[in-house]
């Protein structure tokens, strides 16, 4: 009996690992009608539409007064001005579509715009951050399948780097971990992302919002990339003054 | 014909019927399982390679495998482009003009402290078609294979789902221009137009009408690529200027860095400067 | 239309002059990159930064010092933080007031500036700053 239900769960095991291999590989054109898209497959270029934001006011500690935001916020204003790269989470908030590519080993996402690219590792379990690793604007981050979501977590994002301020209120630290939930909804035509943040020293309580993408039109070309030019005089002084009504 | 257009996705997709397509991509199925069960990592690819897919995902590093002395070096063994008249006048009159601002000039004399180069450092993403010597991530996905740099450089986006190029006439030339590609003999190979005007290793030159055709083979081990470029261009070229470029895979779930870029700082933006002696 | 060729001609001159090395974020020209010179001393600053990783270094007077290496000097490695990082390196290889023996390619007009090639641990294994490797001897 318990040989039978050995070789039972094993054929099952056989059974779903060739059905996980046959939905990485099958193209849209050819899967069954039934399947109309393939709940772990989440590549494409995918956009952020006006009303694609879900984003609840964050529950901050008492020590993120206004004057430590305005910190932030000044502190995010001269990295625009200077163009330094984006970083997690606005980059994820594109005026361009993110092109999101699965692997085996890893899910590359990269942007249109002055951010670089994300690379969330499938192959290892926990984040590595080592003694003299730089920290980067998009931190290290690994992703695995919990039924049909994507969960990512996120850590050692250097808090010197990027935009620091967060949808919904806060900011982010190099504290600060980020846990990710990719989910496909509407056929496979959109993508929704929750993000929640955790970091005692900012919020009181997680800080959950969420994205809903929209995937591009088939064939959709990947633009020129929107640079910024930190030498551009002309765009300092736009930067430099506050705007006047005259 | 020219020569190229054989080898792009797109002109297999307008010879195909639909049902060759359909079935050329569900033949990938069964090798990609077995590829699968023999332990190697199959990437999600729904191309049709006689050869199989090669795992190319993952970290890659240049290497220098005869020892060429410095980084200035590191071409100096390619075969030297076969240039038109036309082109070879250009590349002359280009090699008389002076130093371009800010670049060091052999006839001053510079003092401590002061900085022999002061580029104007915009911490862009000019970038290339070549690695250098920061590593490099390839993905590989059905519809796109996706190539990253470590430092600044637009990412090369391959498309692999049968799209032609754009016309050329409607499309901005970029430093990475417009690739599609396909999966021949166990290899990567893709093809490049729409490259912004630029300079090529080994006396080369780029334009947007520029062909670019690159194939990227494994070792058997799967640990060394071979990158093979291959510049075609009537105007500029006698004959297919072609080199080979090889990498290392990096170690496994290895970090990807990140060049983070200030151009806030002025240093940022200069060469060597002796110090000051005491 | 498709251009012409003095269009493309035109082109080509916009472009600017003939393209640096691509592996550099400018152009080493003022380093002899074909020679090798052996300085050792003492790390003074270690600018772990981009686009080039800098190394300020004080070679005192000493029997077997030529006179002409003793100053100050600045080491501009070939490579910012992230080629270097493949390399080994991190931004705490070397500290102020360590020694170092490193082997640089020297500035053409003998003023104490270098393009870092590689150090020399104790261990006796080197750390080159790029993919470039001594050419076979």
């Amino acid at each position: 009996m318990a040989f039978a239900l050995k070789n039972l769960v094993r054929a099952s095991l056989r059974a779903a690992t060739v059905a996980t291999a046959l939905s990485m590989v099958l193209p849209a054109q050819a899967a069954a009608p039934a399947a109309s898209f393939d709940p772990h497959n989440i590549s494409g270029f995918w956009e952020l539409p006006y009303d694609g934001r879900n984003i609840p006011q964050a529950n901050l500690q008492p020590s993120v007064t206004p004057a430590v935001i305005a910190e932030h916020r000044a502190k995010d204003a001269n990295s625009r001005r200077w163009c330094y790269f984006i970083g997690m989470p606005m980059a994820m908030d594109s005026p361009r579509p993110i092109d999101i590519r699965q692997s085996a080993h890893e899910v590359l996402v990269n942007f249109e715009t002055r951010a670089t690219p994300r690379h969330i590792y499938l192959d290892r379990k926990d984040n590595m951050l080592l003694d003299d690793y730089d920290f980067t604007s998009t931190g290290d981050s690994v992703g695995h399948w919990e039924g049909n979501t994507f969960v990512v977590t996120t850590v050692g994002i250097d808090g010197d780097k990027g935009l620091t301020l967060l949808p919904g209120g806060g900011f982010r630290t190099t504290d600060s971990k980020l846990t990710e939930r990719y989910r496909l909804a509407n056929n496979g035509n959109a993508l929704i992302v929750t993000f929640t943040w955790e970091d005692p020293k900012v919020f009181k309580t997680p800080h959950t919002y969420a994205y809903r993408y929209t995937r591009a039109p088939k064939f959709y070309e990947v633009q020129t990339t929107l640079d910024c030019d930190p030498l551009d005089k002309e765009r300092a002084e736009f930067f430099a003054n506050p705007p006047s009504a005259k | 014909m020219p020569a190229h257009a054989s080898l792009t996705n797109a002109t297999i997709a307008r010879r195909s019927p639909p049902a060759v397509r359909r079935f050329s991509r569900w033949l990938a199925i069964p090798i990609t399982v077995a590829a699968g069960a023999l332990g190697t990592v199959a990437p999600a690819s729904a191309a049709q390679p006689a050869g199989g897919i090669p795992d190319l995902t993952g970290a890659w590093v240049r290497i220098d495998a005869t020892g060429s002395g410095s980084f200035d070096n590191l071409a100096a063994g390619f075969p030297q482009a076969s240039l038109t008249p036309a082109y070879a006048e250009q590349r002359e009159r280009e090699k008389k003009a002076g130093p371009r601002t800010g670049a060091w000039d052999p006839n001053k004399k510079y003092q401590n402290g002061e900085a022999y180069v002061v580029t104007a450092g915009t911490c862009g993403f000019p970038g290339g078609i070549e690695p250098n010597s920061a590593a490099f991530h390839i993905v590989q996905d059905r519809d796109e294979v996706v190539i990253v740099r470590e430092n600044p450089g637009l990412g090369r986006n391959i498309y692999m789902d049968g799209r032609p190029h754009p016309d050329l006439k409607r499309f901005v030339p970029t430093a990475t221009g417009h690739s599609v590609g396909r999966y021949e003999g166990g290899a990567l190979v893709f093809e490049t137009v729409g490259l912004t005007p630029g300079g090529v290793p080994a006396g080369g030159y780029k334009t947007p009408e520029t062909v670019l055709v690159e194939r990227y083979s494994l070792s058997p081990d799967g640990n060394r690529l071979t990158m093979r470029y291959t510049f075609t261009d009537p105007k500029i070229y006698t004959k297919p200027h072609t080199f080979e470029i090889l990498a290392e895979r990096g170690l496994p779930r290895q970090l990807a860095f990140e060049w983070y870029c200030d151009a806030a700082d002025p240093k940022q933006s200069q060469g060597v400067a002796p110090p000051k002696q005491e | 239309m498709r251009p012409n060729l003095s269009r493309w001609l035109a082109s080509l001159a916009l472009a600017g002059a003939i393209a640096m090395p691509a592996l550099a974020h400018h152009s080493f020209a003022m380093f002899e990159m074909d020679k090798n010179v052996a300085v050792k001393g003492t790390v003074v600053e270690y600018k772990w930064m981009n686009p080039h990783v800098h190394v300020t270094v004080k070679v005192d007077a000493a029997p077997g010092i030529d006179p002409a290496l003793v100053g100050l000097w600045d080491f501009e490695c070939g490579g910012g933080t992230v080629i270097m990082g493949r390399q080994g390196w991190t931004k705490s290889t070397l500290k102020a007031g360590e020694p170092i023996d490193a082997v640089i390619h020297p500035l053409r007009d003998g003023n104490k500036g270098g393009a870092l090639f590689y150090i020399n641990k104790p261990d006796g294994t080197r750390l080159y700053t790029d993919i470039a490797r001594p050419k076979a001897e």
